[in-house]
């Protein structure tokens, strides 16, 4: 921006600016200014920058035509992130900003040349050309010359903030002055209201066409502050779905509004007339040129042409004037424009007006800006005489014929929507009763909206554009009725018109009547294409929000974080992998590993699913729930439980504790127990059994006392229960106090050492925890992490529902027989069970063993071989420190036999590994039960 | 044992590691989970009448559920709620919602000195075997929603309507804030909106993160229960 600023405008134009706060950006590698205020589209514009794109296929030079934010030319990319519209986006200091859809630069596009054979490329041609050899051939060709910007993957996404929902009795969609004043008057009958308007000031196009005083805007926004009405601005209603739900964006936010009413007072869009070079910059909608001056106080030209077909287009060529831009002529098509002041004033400031013209052609000498537009006299067939062809120089055509109400939100909320065929114009055929029209959206006969009278002057030569989103012409429309996709819903597949970011905003009403025409079909037979959400191109991010991962915590996370403990999820705990220094995790893990078999360790196993079963029939319960017996149970007795599904698959496995004659206490996975709660309250109430069920995981801090001095360490702390062997043996439960709180301990090793599972109250776990470190300081007492109880629990042969099983894998795959009681009458899964074991299936979970020393080359998801066959894959794999080998779990079918040789595919290297009986330590459970 | 007896056990909870960076005062023992205030308690008081966000974790709460649970509730002398989702609050100083027609969840509002909440629980206990005492004392954090803005920090966490007319006071609500799974008990009595927020406890943390973001936004503050006690509403 030069200092003398030759394209600003003074006050009182630029009512959105701030004069006083100027920014710096660049565009292309060149700098730039602009004013707080502007959008990036105005900035340029002020800078005389008018060419901010290339178009989708031809990449011909675009520029600004609405200057709302309702066409693909403003399309950019800014701070790296790709198809931001320039004429909504918000100017920013620092922003660097280029176009998109460019080889080369947006001045000089190396891939302009496929302009010039346009005619190889219309409508259909992908389909009729490109299935040979197939179309992932040429697609990524296709891509690499055609689209929408480039996402840059390490680009930083701007900031969402968390969606907000709203509630209202009356939603107001529009903040012109027909927006303004429903939002009134439902306030002052005392309704609970919401405006949402798509421009930082309210006013709409009163903003613009200079009728309204300003004042008169900012008393009308004043009052509705003081009648308590929330104003969403800038922000645009993006869709309407069911239940009323409307969707609108702000430029880093989601709101959901559920509103009792929706009042859509969102005028009445431009369309634009057709003809050839229509797409050239410097060619816009009237009103965009009007809120170029009005909003930001860009001059829009020198020197304009006005094409009109109705009194506004009068007006615009007054308001130009009067802000100094030159208009060289009025060419009105109608040929009978009725009387109006607009229509004398023209006439009176010795405006050319060329009653009957059309255009013939807009040019661009130099540069890609229009310099030119020819017209001639319309002839009977609506059409221009090019014998009497006048060129007339200017650097501005703005565009002011019929407009069509804004009522894609009307659509998408099941309004129906037709051309009446008695007056040419819009029509609603059904209205839902919670959804009101006001202003031009309502087909105000003030603002000619609704008239259905497409401007369409075709020429021989084609870039006579209907589609600028998608370079679709007159003659790709025909083209595509001629090859008989004479439906406008089979057209649009067919040619995508109206499928580009602007949905159909400017392309509508000429394709359906260029559709009509060429099908034969009156226009009115035709209804529009299907409108759908969103109203305008949504970033992902901000429908997304803010990242925002739950997090679930133990009890004792405090203590885990000042231990040095590694933190990882799993399913939203945060749970210790290790205890030490990230990149140690490995050596931690052997370290903690080793502690546990030769002295003590102490694990967090909060995160345990802990549910309580109770009632008279709750042994019935678990008998039916489970694969195993329950009803003989003793009280203080545990057993393994094992659940299946309806087809016998294994989902969940986890102990039964007998606290009471009527009272279970059951534990579950971690990731499975919502799922595992969900099932029994389901089945529970079909069964509609005396049971209560409560899930209690988060109630009680759990941890696990585990390796040889464990007994030792436990017993200085719990003086109520004898922990000797006899009299506490695996497998049992007891209830007792553990350093003054009282616990539920459990003697199970699922790490196969002796062991104790402790579950104390939430609140009492990090005092438990600490005493329990307390009491095992001279054991040498180590905290152990889920790495290491990974690899115990592998050297133990356990199995981890989901890890080492599958949505297939049933008891026997897993070796599990023994714990399906199948003299019972009932579980869940017993007949598929049953079922699966006629089959004979061969499936089944071994026992790998890669020799002595370490295999790192194994891991989860290596591929068990058989000659070059896969046969199954590794479920878990380490090296185990005690055992000095590596060791892994793996699904095979039809294993060999114990001892054999087996193949494993692990990193491109095939391994040689030996089936290994299970357990691979202490298979005679000696440790665990002592 | 090198360390001799234990101590006295102690509550805590993971929340209270956020309290202590805010600056939080707790109250003595035995209430030491309580946090009283924060660093600037001359403020609290307007700040739970306009929004702000209570820790109430210590509050005793427990349920019933069962065939028999409405019985069992009237049996003790509380008020039961007259249809579910619905909650009363009693002078006592609990508040009773029905979740549904026979599960219902107590909050009891330590406060108020003459509480019978030790007394009830000891009876409902051992109460008849179609009647199941559920503890969400160790389960459920607690936490408080007050002012006259509530509506405006739900708008960033909940997609439900809870607006003062949408679900008045007396209204329960079962509901998500966030991605965590609440009951929003709307208090029936007292000059002071206030809501009981009910959760999982291993959620606290963030939720708490999550409000307190949502609170900042809408210009609201948080309190310790110093401001919650001397306010007239006699909570």
């Amino acid at each position: 921006m030069t200092n003398h600023d030759p394209l600003r405008l003074p006050p009182p134009y630029g009512v959105l600016i701030d004069r006083s706060r100027v920014l710096d950006f660049e565009f292309e590698g060149a700098a730039y200014q602009g004013y707080a205020g502007d959008v990036v589209a105005s900035a340029l514009a002020a800078n005389d920058i008018w060419t901010l794109s290339r178009s989708f296929k031809y990449h011909r030079p675009r520029g600004i035509l609405s200057m709302a934010g309702r066409e693909a030319n403003t399309l950019i990319e800014a701070d790296r992130i790709p198809n931001l519209l320039a004429d909504r986006l918000p100017l920013r200091h620092g922003l660097v900003a280029k176009g998109q859809n460019v080889s080369g630069s947006l001045k000089a596009d190396r891939r302009a040349w496929l302009g010039l054979v346009a005619p190889l490329l219309s409508v259909g041609f992908y389909y009729r050309t490109f299935y040979k050899p197939g179309w992932m051939t040429w697609e990524p060709l296709i891509r690499k010359h055609a689209g929408l910007g480039v996402v840059h993957t390490d680009a930083v996404p701007p900031p969402a903030r968390e969606p907000h929902a709203m509630t209202a009795d009356v939603l107001v969609v529009g903040g012109g002055l027909a927006g303004l004043d429903a939002a009134r008057e439902a306030a002052q009958a005392g309704k609970r209201v919401i405006l949402i308007d798509d421009q930082q000031r309210l006013g709409g196009e009163a903003l613009c066409n200079g009728d309204t005083p300003a004042d008169l805007l900012r008393a009308a926004e004043a009052e509705l502050n003081a009648l308590g009405v929330t104003i969403l601005a800038p922000a645009v209603a993006t869709g309407i779905f069911s239940d009323s739900l409307v969707t609108a964006l702000s430029e880093d936010r989601l709101y959901r509004i559920n509103a009792r009413s929706i009042v859509l007072a969102t005028g009445a869009a431009e369309q634009m007339a057709v003809f050839r070079n229509n797409d050239l910059p410097g060619v816009m909608l009237g009103t965009a040129a009007l809120r170029l001056a009005m909003l930001y106080a860009v001059r829009p030209g020198r020197k304009a042409v006005v094409l009109t077909s109705t009194d506004f287009g009068y007006r615009v060529a007054m308001i130009l004037q009067a802000m100094g831009v030159g208009v060289a002529a009025i060419v009105d098509l109608t040929g009978d424009t009725p009387p109006s002041p607009a229509v004398a004033q023209a006439r009176a400031a010795g405006i050319e007006i060329l009653e009957g013209y059309g255009p013939i052609e807009a040019r661009a000498r130099n540069g890609h800006r229009v310099s030119a537009l020819a017209v001639g006299p319309l002839n009977g067939s609506r059409s221009p005489d090019k014998r009497a062809a006048r060129e007339i120089d200017c650097d501005l055509v703005a565009v002011c014929v019929e407009r069509l109400p804004n009522l894609s939100l009307l659509a998408q909320a099941g309004g129906v929507i037709r051309i009446d065929p008695k007056t040419g114009s819009i029509a609603i055929k059904h209205r839902p009763k919670h959804i009101e029209l006001a202003g031009a959206a309502a087909g105000d006969p003030e603002s000619a909206s609704g008239i259905a009278i497409a401007r369409i002057f075709p020429h021989p030569k084609g870039k006579d554009f209907v589609d600028l989103d998608e370079d679709l012409q007159i003659g790709d429309l025909l083209d595509a009725v001629a090859e008989g996709y004479d439906h406008l819903e089979l057209t649009k597949r067919y040619s995508t018109v109206g499928m580009g970011p602007s949905q159909g905003k400017h392309s509508a009403l000429p394709s359906v009547a260029i559709v009509a025409e060429a099908a034969g079909m009156p226009p009115d037979g035709m209804a529009f294409t299907t409108v759908r959400p969103p109203y305008m191109p949504e970033a992902m991010g901000i429908l997304a929000g803010p990242p925002d991962e739950p997090f679930r915590l133990t009890p004792m996370h405090a203590r885990h974080i000042a231990a040095g403990a590694q933190m990882a999820g799993a399913t939203h705990w945060l749970r210790p992998t290790h205890y030490g220094p990230p990149e140690a995790r490995l050596a931690c893990t052997e370290a903690e590993a080793l502690h546990v078999r030769r002295h003590v360790g102490l694990i967090d196993v909060s995160t345990l699913g802990k549910i309580e079963i109770k009632g008279p029939q709750a042994a019935e319960f678990l008998e039916r729930i489970y694969t195993g017996r329950f009803a003989n149970l003793r009280v203080g007795q545990i057993r393994y439980a094992l659940m299946t599904d309806e087809a016998g698959v294994v989902i969940d496995d986890g102990v039964v504790a007998r606290l009471g004659p009527d009272a279970f206490f059951g534990t579950s996975t971690t990731s499975s127990v919502a799922s595992v709660f969900r099932k029994m309250k389901w089945w529970n109430a079909q069964w509609r059994m005396r049971v209560d069920l409560t899930n209690v995981s988060a109630s009680f801090a759990a941890m696990n006392l585990a390796g040889p001095d464990s007994r030792t360490v436990l017993a200085r702390l719990c003086r109520d229960l004898d922990l000797a062997g006899s009299a506490f043996p695996y497998m049992e439960a007891r209830c007792g106090a553990i350093a003054g709180v009282p616990a539920r301990i459990l003697r199970i090793g699922y790490v196969g050492e002796l062991g104790f599972e402790i579950h104390v109250p939430a609140s009492y776990g990090e005092h438990v925890w600490d005493a329990l470190i307390a009491a095992g300081q001279d054991q040498d007492i180590r905290l152990f992490g889920l790495d290491a109880q990974r690899l115990l629990r592998l050297e133990k042969g356990h199995f981890i529902v989901g890890r080492d099983s599958d949505g297939i894998s049933d008891p026997a795959e897993l070796g599990l027989n023994v714990l399906v009681a199948r003299s019972k009458p009932f579980f869940v899964g017993k007949r598929s069970i049953e079922m699966r074991a006629r089959t004979g299936a061969k499936r089944r979970l071994i026992g790998l063993s890669f020799g002595t020393g370490r295999c790192s080359t194994v891991a989860e998801g290596a591929l068990v071989m058989r000659g070059d066959s896969v046969a199954g894959r590794v479920t878990s794999a380490a090296y185990s420190p005690h055992l000095d080998r590596t060791i892994a779990l793996a699904l095979v079918d039809d294993p060999p036999p114990p001892e054999a040789g087996i193949d494993v595919l692990a990193s491109g290297q095939r391994l040689r590994a030996s089936r290994a009986a299970l357990p691979f330590y202490d298979p005679r459970q000696d440790r665990q039960s002592s | 044992m090198t360390t001799g007896e234990p101590a006295r056990p102690r509550r805590s909870r993971a929340l209270r590691n956020e309290h202590l960076r805010l600056g939080a005062v707790f109250a003595p023992a035995p209430a030491d989970e309580a946090v009283l205030h924060y660093d600037r308690p001359e403020l609290e008081p307007g700040h739970i009448a306009d929004l702000a966000l209570v820790d109430l974790t210590f509050a005793p709460r427990w349920g019933i559920k069962g065939p028999d649970a409405p019985i069992a509730l009237r049996a003790t002398g509380l008020e039961c709620p007259p249809a579910s989702n619905r909650c009363v609050s009693s002078p006592g100083g609990a508040t009773v919602a029905a979740l549904s027609a026979t599960e219902y969840i107590a909050v009891w509002d330590r406060a108020v000195p003459d509480s019978r909440e030790p007394e009830l629980r000891r009876a409902l206990t051992g109460t008849a075997q179609e009647c199941y005492f559920v503890d969400h004392f160790e389960g459920m954090f607690c936490f408080a929603i007050t002012g006259a803005r509530r509506e405006q920090l739900y708008r960033g966490c909940c997609a439900v309507d809870l607006s003062d007319r949408a679900s008045p006071a007396g209204h329960v609500v079962q509901t998500r804030l966030h991605h965590t799974g609440v009951v929003i008990l709307r208090r029936a009595t007292g000059t002071l909106a206030l809501d009981l927020i009910l959760g999982d406890i291993s959620m606290a943390t963030y939720t708490w993160h999550n409000l307190s973001a949502c609170l900042a936004e809408a210009g609201g503050s948080i309190a310790g229960i110093g401001a919650l006690h001397g306010h007239p509403s006699g909570y």
